[in-house]
C-alpha cells in the first residue's frame, strides 16, 4: 500500500455450535453421517411442520455472549429471511435479525479492542453436491444445525489483527465447549468486510464483502488482494463497487457475486412461529455455571503453577483437551515437566500423525501416566515408550498389560544382551573389521543393529556397554 | 333402535351406545360411507374418501371388549379438512403442489381425534391453502351448498360444512384463519367454532398464517362441539405456540330438569325444560358490535339473527347492552396484508422441486422457480403471495409491515377493551345468504370473522332461524359461548327433546 490509505475491516463469523440437537428439532447436529440420514419433517420443511427452540443451543449463545462481554437483551426473537435456494428447504432461514441475542460487546487483542456488534442465533443450511454428469444433489444433514453469528465492528486494519482475532474468538468458543471451531469442517465461517478509508480526508470508502475463505490463509491473501485491488481502483479514479465476491484461493483472485442493485430483499419479519425468546435468570445462571477457564488464564496458570515456559503453556494448552490431558497427568505422576515434555513431543506428533486431537484420542491421562511411570522406573526403554504412545493414542489397549503380553519390558538380564551383540558380531563382519580397524562410528550401527534385535527392550547404555565388551574380546 | 333414531342423538351420547356395544362401528361407518357414496357425486364435499381405512378402523373398534372400550368420540364417524396432515393418507392442502403428497406423521388434532376412537372417513375440500371463502377449487373441483345447491358452501371448510350438512358425517374438522371454519358453518347451517389461538395444536396444519391459523370444529350442535374440542385441545411441545388449557376449557353447562348438564362430562340426563332453563343466563353480560349492525349490505335476515338472538340472551337473563369497536375499518386491510405476508413466506417452499410438478425449465435457477410457481398456484393463491412479497419489502417494510402490526395492536387492544366489560361479544357471522357458486365473493366478505383471527379470541357461528350469529369470548373462554349456544340450542330444541 501506498500508505494513503488504511484498511477498515469488519467480520461475519458463523460458529456451529455443538449441541446434540439441531436448533428447532430434535435430529443430531453432528458433523458428518450418510447424506440426508440426520432429517425429519421440520429441517426438510414439510407442510405443517413446527420449529421449537433448542434450549441448549441458547445456552451455548449465552455462553458466548458473556465471554463476548456483551449486553445480553432480556428479549430477543427470531425472524424469517426468505430466500429460495435448493439447500434452503423452507425457502426461509430462521434467524434473529432485528433483537439479536447480544449486542456491543468487545473481545481484546494485545493492544487493541475490536467491539463486537451483535451475535444472534440461526440455522444453517442443507449442502449441495454438483455431480460430474451436471446434476446438484442435496444433503440436509446440516441443515438446521445451529449457528451464533458474531458480526464486528470495522476495527481491523490488518491481516494479522484479523487472525488473531479469529484465533482468540475460535479459542473462546472452543475452551466454552460450545464449538469445534474447525474451519476445514465449516464449523467456524468467516466472511471479510473491508474498505479503505484515505488518511489525508478521512473519508472512507465503499466496502465489498468477500466470501468463500476456508483458512486462515486465505483470509489473508483475500485481504492482501482486495486491499491492492481496491487501492488501484481508487488511484485509477474508477469506483469501488460495494458487492459481494467470491475469494479464489486457487487463482488467487476473487469474482464478483452480486452486485448491490442485485442485492437479494431477504423479506425478513418476525417468525410467527415462536414466540419471543426471553433470557430469564434461571437461563443466565445456567449459563454461568456452563463456562469455562479460558485459554490465557489457563497458559497463566500452567506458567505459574507448573513452571512452564510460556512456549511450554502455549503449545499444552493449544486445544483445551490437550490442556486437560497436561493438567490430569500431572496430577497423577506429580511430574508436571516431564508431562509437559512428552505431550509437547511425542503427544503433539501423533496428533498431527492422526489428525485426532488427544482429547478424542483413545490417550487417557491415567495410561499416559502408567507409561511415564514406567519409563521412568526403568521397566520399559525410550523407544518403547514411544511404540506404547502411538498404540495407546490409536487402540483401546492397557498399556502395561501390553507391555507385558508382547515382551516390551526392558530387557536387562547381561547374558541375553551379550548373545544379541555375538549375534551382531557374527553378522555383521564388514562392519566389524571397519571397526577395528579404528573407524569409531561405525559403534553406533552396530548399536543400532543390537537395538534392533531387542526390539527396543534395552536401554541404549546397557546395549552399548555390551557391544564394546564383546568387540573387545575379539579385537 | 333404528339408525335414525342413533343418527338423533348427540356425539356423547351415541359413543355412549358404541363403547357399551349397543351399536357396531361397523353399522355407523358403513351409513355415512353409503351417504358420502350418494350424495358426494352432486356436493363434491370429499377430495378423498378413505372407504378402505374406515372400515378397517370401524371392525378394529368393534373388535376391542367391550370392558376395555375408552375413547369420547368411540366410533364417530368424522372428516378432516385437507389441510390437516394424516399419516399415509393424501394430503392436497387443496393445491396443484400436494396432489401425491403423503404426509409420514398425523397432525398433531387428528392424533388426537384417532386416540379417542374417531373413524376418519375421508378428507374435505378447501380453497387452495384456505385462501378464499367459496371452496372453489380448481385443481380438486367446487363445493356446493347441500341447502341451496345454487350456491357455494362458504370457505374455505367449505367441504367441511357440506359434509356435515348433507349427513354425510358427524362431526367435521376444518380450519380457520380468517372465518374459515364460521363462515361455512353459518352458510350450511351448522355450528361452527374456532379456539382461542393456542388452544388447539397447529402441528401438521399446512401453514397459511401462522400468527392466525387454527384449527376449528364444524358440529352439529354446541355440545358435539363442544366435546370435540375438549378432545384436540391441550399444549403440544412441537407447536411452541400453544399454551396449557384450563381445566374447564369448552366445558358446556346448561341446566336440564334434573340438575345440569355439562358437555364434556357425564351426559346422563338429556332433558330440558323452559323452567330450569329460565335465569340460566343469569350474570352473563353480553355486548351487541353496533359498527356491525351498518356495515354495508347487511341483510335484514342477519340482522334480524342478531336482534333475536339479543332478545333470548335477555329473556334468559343475560344483560345486553351495545358496545362499540371504533377499529372495523381497519379489519378487513390489515388482516389481509398480514395473513398475505405470512403465506408468501409459508408458501416459498412450494417450488416444483420437492412438491408439484417441475417444469423443467431451462436456464437459471430463478427461471425454475418463477416457471414452477406461476404454473402451480391459483391466481388466488398468487395474488397474496405477490401482495405479501410486496409489503415484507425492504422499501415498504416500515411503510405498510409495520403499520399494520401497528393497526393489529390497536384492534387487540379495542376488542380486549369491549371485553372487559363483556363476557361475550355478539355480531353476525355473515351478510346474508351463500353466493352463487357461479358469482363472486365480496372483497370484505369476512368483515365479521377476521376480528376474532387477528386478535386469536374463541369465536362461534350459531344457527338462528335461517341464519347465524356469531359470539365472541375470552380468551380461552370457550365454555361460555358453548353454554350461551347451547342454551339457545336447548331453548329451540326443546320440545324435541322433552318428547322423546
Amino acid at each position: 500500500m501506498t500508505g494513503q490509505f488504511e484498511a477498515m475491516i469488519g467480520l461475519e463469523v458463523h460458529v456451529e455450535l455443538k449441541t446434540r440437537t439441531k436448533m428447532f428439532c430434535s435430529c443430531s447436529a453432528a458433523f458428518g453421517g450418510e447424506p440426508n440420514t440426520r432429517i425429519c419433517p421440520v429441517c426438510t420443511g414439510q407442510p405443517g411442520a413446527l420449529p421449537a427452540v433448542n434450549r441448549e443451543a441458547v445456552l451455548f449463545g449465552l455462553v458466548l455472549s458473556r465471554e463476548l462481554s456483551g449486553r445480553i437483551r432480556p428479549v430477543s426473537r427470531f425472524d424469517r429471511k426468505n430466500y429460495f435456494y435448493p439447500d434452503n428447504p423452507k425457502s426461509y432461514q430462521i434467524t434473529q435479525h432485528y433483537r439479536p441475542l447480544m449486542e456491543n460487546g468487545w473481545l481484546d487483542l494485545p493492544g487493541k479492542r475490536i467491539r463486537i456488534h451483535e451475535l444472534h442465533l440461526e440455522e444453517d443450511a442443507g449442502k449441495l453436491y454438483h455431480t460430474e454428469d451436471g446434476r446438484t444433489l442435496v444433503d440436509l444433514n446440516r441443515a438446521g444445525v445451529p449457528l451464533a453469528e458474531i458480526v464486528t465492528e470495522p476495527d481491523f486494519s490488518t491481516a494479522d489483527e484479523v487472525t488473531a482475532f479469529l484465533e482468540r474468538l475460535r479459542d473462546v468458543a472452543v475452551y466454552s465447549g460450545v464449538s469445534d471451531g474447525r474451519m476445514q469442517e465449516g464449523s467456524l465461517r468467516v466472511d471479510v468486510n473491508l474498505s479503505l478509508r484515505d488518511l489525508r480526508t478521512g473519508e472512507p470508502g465503499v466496502r465489498t464483502e468477500m466470501k468463500n475463505l476456508n483458512s486462515f490463509t486465505e483470509i489473508r491473501h483475500a485481504i492482501a488482494h482486495e486491499t491492492l485491488r481496491q487501492e488501484e481502483l481508487i488511484l485509477s479514479g474508477q469506483p469501488v463497487l460495494q458487492e459481494t465476491r467470491r475469494w479464489d484461493e486457487a487463482l488467487g483472485q476473487s469474482f464478483v457475486m452480486r452486485g448491490k442493485e442485485e442485492a437479494a430483499d431477504y423479506r425478513y419479519f418476525p417468525e410467527p412461529d415462536l414466540y419471543p425468546l426471553v433470557v430469564t435468570d434461571t437461563l443466565l445462571r445456567e449459563a454461568e455455571a456452563l463456562r469455562k477457564e479460558q485459554r490465557p488464564e489457563k497458559e497463566a496458570r500452567f506458567m505459574k503453577d507448573f513452571g512452564l515456559s510460556a512456549y511450554t503453556a502455549g503449545v499444552l494448552t493449544e486445544d483445551p483437551g490437550t490442556a486437560a490431558l497436561f493438567e490430569r497427568t500431572q496430577a497423577l505422576t506429580g511430574d508436571p515437566k516431564g508431562a509437559a515434555n512428552v505431550i509437547g513431543t511425542e503427544i503433539l506428533r501423533l496428533l498431527k500423525e492422526t489428525g485426532t486431537l488427544p482429547g478424542e484420542s483413545f490417550l487417557t491421562p491415567e495410561k499416559l501416566s502408567t507409561i511415564l511411570k514406567m519409563n521412568k522406573e526403568g521397566s520399559i526403554t525410550g523407544a518403547v515408550m514411544k511404540e506404547l504412545l502411538a498404540l495407546t493414542y490409536r487402540e483401546d489397549v492397557d498399556p502395561s498389560e501390553y507391555a507385558r503380553e508382547k515382551g516390551l519390558l526392558t530387557v536387562s538380564d547381561e547374558s541375553l544382551v551379550g548373545e544379541w551383540a555375538d549375534q551382531v558380531i557374527r553378522e555383521n563382519p564388514g562392519p566389524v573389521r571397519e571397526y577395528l580397524g579404528g573407524k569409531e562410528k561405525v559403534l553406533m550401527f552396530l548399536l543400532g543393529q543390537v537395538m534392533k534385535l531387542s526390539k527396543g527392550r534395552v536401554k541404549p547404555d546397557d546395549a552399548k556397554a555390551a557391544i564394546i565388551t564383546k568387540l573387545k574380546e575379539i579385537s | 333402535m333404528d339408525m335414525n333414531n342413533y343418527l338423533q342423538m348427540d356425539i356423547p351420547e351415541l359413543s355412549g351406545a358404541m363403547r357399551r356395544g349397543e351399536l357396531s362401528v361397523l353399522e355407523l361407518t358403513a351409513h355415512f360411507l353409503n351417504v358420502i357414496e350418494k350424495e358426494d357425486p352432486e356436493i363434491h364435499a370429499f377430495i378423498t374418501v378413505d372407504r378402505e381405512g374406515a372400515l378397517r378402523r370401524a371392525r378394529e373398534l368393534d373388535g376391542q371388549p367391550v370392558s376395555e372400550r375408552r375413547g369420547r368420540l368411540y366410533g364417530i364417524p368424522v372428516s378432516v379438512k385437507d389441510n390437516l396432515l394424516t399419516r399415509g393418507l393424501r394430503t392436497t392442502a387443496g393445491s396443484a403442489f400436494l396432489r401425491d403428497y403423503v404426509p409420514a406423521t398425523d397432525a398433531e388434532a387428528v392424533k388426537r381425534l384417532r386416540e379417542e376412537g374417531a373413524v376418519i372417513l375421508g378428507k374435505t375440500n378447501l380453497d387452495e391453502f384456505g385462501m378464499g371463502s367459496k371452496t372453489e377449487n380448481p385443481v380438486y373441483g367446487s363445493t356446493v351448498n347441500p341447502v341451496d345447491p345454487e350456491r357455494s358452501p362458504g370457505g374455505s371448510s367449505g367441504g367441511a360444512a357440506a359434509a356435515l350438512a348433507s349427513g354425510m358425517c358427524l362431526l367435521s374438522f376444518g380450519t380457520d384463519t380468517g372465518g374459515s371454519v364460521r363462515q361455512p358453518a353459518a352458510y350450511c347451517g351448522m355450528f361452527g367454532i374456532k379456539p382461542t389461538y393456542g388452544a388447539v395444536s397447529r402441528n401438521g396444519l399446512v401453514a397459511y398464517a401462522s400468527s392466525m391459523d387454527t384449527v376449528g370444529v364444524i358440529a352439529r350442535n354446541a355440545a358435539d362441539a363442544a366435546l370435540a374440542l375438549s378432545v384436540i385441545a391441550g399444549e403440544d411441545p412441537k407447536d411452541s405456540t400453544s399454551v396449557p388449557v384450563p381445566a374447564d376449557y369448552a366445558l358446556m353447562t346448561v341446566p336440564g330438569n334434573h340438575g345440569e348438564k355439562t358437555i364434556p362430562g357425564d351426559h346422563a340426563d338429556m332433558t330440558f325444560s323452559g323452567k330450569a332453563l329460565k335465569d340460566s343466563l343469569q350474570g352473563v353480560s353480553v355486548g351487541v358490535l353496533e359498527e356491525f349492525l351498518s356495515a354495508d349490505l347487511l341483510s335484514d335476515e342477519s340482522r334480524a339473527a342478531v336482534s333475536s338472538f339479543a332478545a333470548f340472551l335477555t329473556e334468559y337473563g343475560a344483560s345486553v347492552t351495545y358496545v362499540h369497536l371504533p377499529e372495523t375499518e381497519l379489519l378487513v386491510p390489515v388482516y389481509y396484508m398480514l395473513a398475505s405476508c405470512e403465506a408468501s413466506s409459508n408458501l416459498g417452499r412450494y417450488d416444483g422441486i420437492r412438491y408439484g410438478t417441475d417444469l423443467g425449465t431451462q436456464g437459471p435457477l430463478s427461471d425454475v422457480y418463477l416457471g414452477n410457481r406461476t404454473a402451480g398456484f391459483s391466481s388466488e393463491v398468487r395474488r397474496r403471495i405477490l401482495a405479501g412479497t410486496y409489503i415484507l419489502s425492504e422499501e415498504h417494510y416500515t411503510e405498510l409491515y409495520l403499520r399494520a402490526e401497528r393497526a393489529r395492536a390497536r384492534i387487540r387492544r379495542a376488542y380486549r377493551k369491549a371485553l372487559s366489560s363483556c363476557d361475550i361479544l355478539l355480531c353476525p357471522v355473515v351478510r346474508g345468504k351463500a353466493p352463487f357458486l357461479s358469482g363472486k365473493a365480496p372483497y370484505d366478505d369476512d368483515l365479521f370473522t377476521v376480528g376474532a383471527n387477528l386478535t386469536g379470541l374463541p369465536a362461534c357461528a350459531v344457527p338462528v332461524g335461517p341464519s347465524s350469529v356469531q359470539l365472541v369470548g375470552r380468551p380461552m373462554a370457550e365454555g361460555t359461548l358453548l353454554s350461551a349456544a347451547g342454551v339457545y340450542e336447548a331453548v329451540n330444541a326443546g320440545e324435541r327433546r322433552t318428547g322423546k
